[in-house]
Order: structure tokens, then C-alpha cells, then sequence
């Protein structure tokens, strides 16, 4: 479960985030907003990336300002732009970076790659230079990167944002597969249909809190 | 690009990369702080043997080579034409033994394993306050995103052409360092995502 508690957060003068107060407990959340609205921040505050500069954000109870570490490895993070967060050169050592953080042996951290790379089709490109892969390819890279450190939680900051129809639905489908709790910020209303809550953000503020049934028309209003 | 590894496996391939690594070293600092000429005939005789003997394709190994052996010509025929023959020699010595091996080491090692042989040899300065870990890091990234940088580069420069600005340094140094830092921010925060804590 993940609870704000209270939250605001400003950045400078700006009031990026205002009193936010909402528990978190379905499997899959999609959050929407214009340009601005404050999801992205939103976002960054559920795995510690930022503390929030009022109220507190808590993770099965662990407080990301207080145990920033340990809320990092319940909660993985999946950046819009894959060039942006791909570390190391090949596949298969940029999959290995965040397994080698956790420390775990170097058996465990070799077959926990091989398991997601099967996962995903990607077994022949564990060789390939990053920088070499299709835009689809490098999504799906920066998303196994992420699931191979077995987070109990995914955030997916607008992880279909730069990619055609195609792979899209390529991650769509991987994030509808996830066994995790997934809390999906997306402009792409098509791909929300299954999923259990969204939250509409307006600056700031969550303007909407429904089901998708509900909330996709009311944004889609917000938005003529 | 950056990782210039020859596919095909050759013995050179297998041997473990801290090895090559302290060979490269210790034969560079040897030819640099020697004359003797018996010395450093038998390291360029090595140097010159070594990708004959790991039957390295003559074809990756020239093209590594060429531009070097541009600079060493050049520097040797300044040394020539100052009528000192025998500097020209010495630096053609040193510079190409040095530039053979590297190629060797290059064309039969991953970038990933030099690094990790690099953080293991740095290992005993973490008691001066070194952090291996981070030196590992800090050389991934540089190889991971020179490349990145180079196509960052080629797209701002397309964009500023189809403005008109094609010679326009500015126009592209500009926007290059600042999507160039917040690349670096974004890229900070997703090795913080990833539980790094820098040990």
C-alpha cells in the first residue's frame, strides 16, 4: 500500500503539488494531467526520488523521506526517455546494474538476467550496444532493467510516450502482464481501459479519482 | 561504436583482461623509460608478433592502426627533417608498440570487463578514499554515452540546418550542453532508481 499523506511540494515559489492526501492499494492506477499538472513529480515522490516538502509519502509503511533506500528497492521506476536511463553500454550488463546494487551473487544476478530477457524475446540482443537498439527495443530494455530487481511496485512515468503504435502495445501488454502493482502517468487514454483507478491531476491537485469509466471522459472534457 | 570487440573468438580473447591490462601498462612504461634498443626492438618485435600470433583479421586491426600511424609518421618526419634520426626512431618505437598493444587489448576485450579489471586494480586505494565502484561507473557511462552524445549532436545539428544555421557554432553548442545536463539529471536519477548508494 502506498499512502500521501498531506503532501505538498514546491519547487523554489512554485507550488508544484498542493496538500495531496490518497491511499494507493489497487493493482494497476493510471495517472493523467496536462503538461504541468504535477504528475510527473507525483511520480518521482511514490519511489523517493524526491521528498516531498510537506506531509509524507509511505511505502508499506516505510517513509520515503526517512528510508529513501529501502523504498527504492520496493518500488522500481520507469523513466519516459530509455536513452536517459540505460547505464552501461551492452544489454546484458545495463540488466545486471541494478541487480550488482542489491549486492546479490553473481549466480543469482546471471540467471535473473537470462529470466528476463527470455521474459521479454530479448535473448539474442543481450550482446547488442544499447545505443544500436530501435527506440521499442531500448523501452522494453529500460522496463526489464527495471522488473529484474523484482520491485513490488512499478511507476511508469509516460513509458509510451516516444514510441509508434506498435510498441505501444508491445508495453502496454508487458505492464497488463506485470504481477507487481503498477502506477502507470500516461497521455495514452486507449490503453487505461483495464485499469482500476485514475487519478486526473490539474494543477497540483487530483481533480478526479475514478475508474477509468468514469474518469477518462471527465479528463477528456477537462481537456476540449 | 566503443565496443570494437572482434566477434570471432581468438586465445588473446580468453585471456583475462587484468592481465592484458598490466601487460599494456608495464610495456608502456618500459619503452617510455628505456633507450636501449635491444629493449625496445624486442617490444616492438611483441607488439608487432602479438596480433600475428592471436590471429587477429588484418582488416579491424589497420583500421585501428591508420590513424596512429598518420600521427607517428608525421611526428617522426618532423624529427627527420630537424636531422635527428634517431629521436624520430625512438618515438616511432615507443608510440607504435604502446598503439599495437592497445589495439590487440581493445580488439579482444570488452569495454565491461576492462572496467571491472580496472575496479579491481584500483581496489586497495579505497583506503585513500577511492571509490572503485564509482570509477567503474563514471567509465561505463562515458563509453555508453559517448555514442548517445555524438547522435545528440548530429540531430541538433540537423535541426539548426533546417533552420539555416548551418555554420552557426552556437546554435549548436547551445542546445547540445543544455539537453547534454539534463540528460545528466535525468540519468542521475535513474541510477538512484536503480538502488545505487555509490559502494
Amino acid at each position: 500500500m502506498i499512502e500521501i499523506d498531506g503532501v505538498t511540494q514546491r519547487f523554489g515559489d512554485l507550488t508544484v503539488l498542493d496538500l495531496l492526501t490518497l491511499t494507493l492499494t489497487e493493482r494497476r492506477i493510471a495517472v493523467v494531467g496536462a503538461n504541468g499538472s504535477g504528475k510527473s513529480t507525483f511520480a518521482r515522490l511514490l519511489n523517493g526520488l524526491i521528498v516531498p516538502t510537506e506531509g509524507e509519502v509511505r511505502v508499506d509503511g516505510l517513509s520515503t523521506s526517512r528510508e529513501a533506500r529501502a523504498v527504492r528497492r520496493k518500488v522500481g521506476f520507469v523513466f519516459q526517455n530509455p536513452d536517459n536511463q540505460i547505464v552501461y553500454p551492452l544489454v546484458e550488463e545495463d540488466i545486471a546494474f541494478g541487480l550488482k546494487n542489491l549486492k546479490l551473487p553473481k549466480p543469482e544476478i546471471a540467471a535473473r538476467v537470462d529470466a528476463v530477457l527470455a521474459r521479454y524475446g530479448m535473448e539474442e540482443l543481450r550482446q547488442r550496444s544499447a545505443h544500436l537498439l530501435s527506440g521499442g527495443q531500448k523501452q522494453m530494455l529500460a522496463i526489464s532493467s527495471v522488473l529484474v530487481m523484482d520491485p513490488a511496485y512499478v511507476v511508469f512515468d509516460e513509458p509510451t510516450t516516444l514510441l509508434d503504435l506498435r510498441n505501444k502495445r508491445r508495453v502496454a501488454r508487458a505492464i497488463a502482464e506485470l504481477p507487481q502493482v503498477a502506477v502507470v502517468v500516461s497521455h495514452d487514454l486507449e490503453f487505461l481501459a483495464d485499469f482500476d483507478r485514475v487519478l486526473v491531476f490539474e494543477d497540483g491537485r487530483v481533480v478526479c479519482d475514478a475508474p477509468p469509466a468514469a474518469a477518462v471522459p471527465f479528463y477528456r472534457d477537462l481537456m476540449a | 561504436m566503443f565496443e570494437i570487440r572482434l566477434s570471432r573468438i581468438t586465445w588473446l580473447h580468453r585471456v583475462p583482461a587484468g592481465v592484458k591490462l598490466l601487460v599494456l601498462a608495464l610495456a608502456g612504461a618500459v619503452v617510455f623509460l628505456t633507450d636501449d634498443p635491444r629493449v625496445l626492438g624486442g617490444f616492438v618485435g611483441f607488439a608487432l608478433a602479438l596480433p600475428l600470433l592471436a590471429w587477429l583479421p588484418f582488416g579491424p586491426v589497420l583500421r585501428q592502426i591508420i590513424p596512429a600511424a598518420i600521427l607517428i609518421a608525421a611526428l617522426a618526419t618532423f624529427h627527420v627533417a630537424l636531422g635527428d634520426p634517431g629521436t624520430a626512431a625512438l618515438v616511432a618505437a615507443r608510440l607504435g608498440t604502446v598503439i599495437l598493444l592497445a589495439v590487440a587489448l581493445t580488439l579482444t576485450t570488452r569495454a565491461s570487463a576492462m572496467v571491472e579489471a580496472l575496479e579491481r586494480g584500483l581496489t586497495p586505494l579505497r583506503f585513500v578514499g577511492v571509490s572503485p565502484a564509482k570509477v567503474g561507473l563514471m567509465l561505463s557511462l562515458a563509453t555508453r554515452f559517448i555514442p548517445v552524445l555524438f547522435a545528440l549532436t548530429a540531430e541538433i545539428r540537423e535541426a539548426q540546418k533546417a533552420r539555416g544555421l548551418e555554420g552557426n557554432v552556437f546554435a549548436v553548442a547551445m542546445p547540445l550542453l543544455v539537453r547534454t545536463l539534463r540528460m545528466a539529471d535525468d540519468l542521475a536519477e535513474a541510477i538512484a532508481a536503480r538502488a545505487y548508494d555509490g559502494e
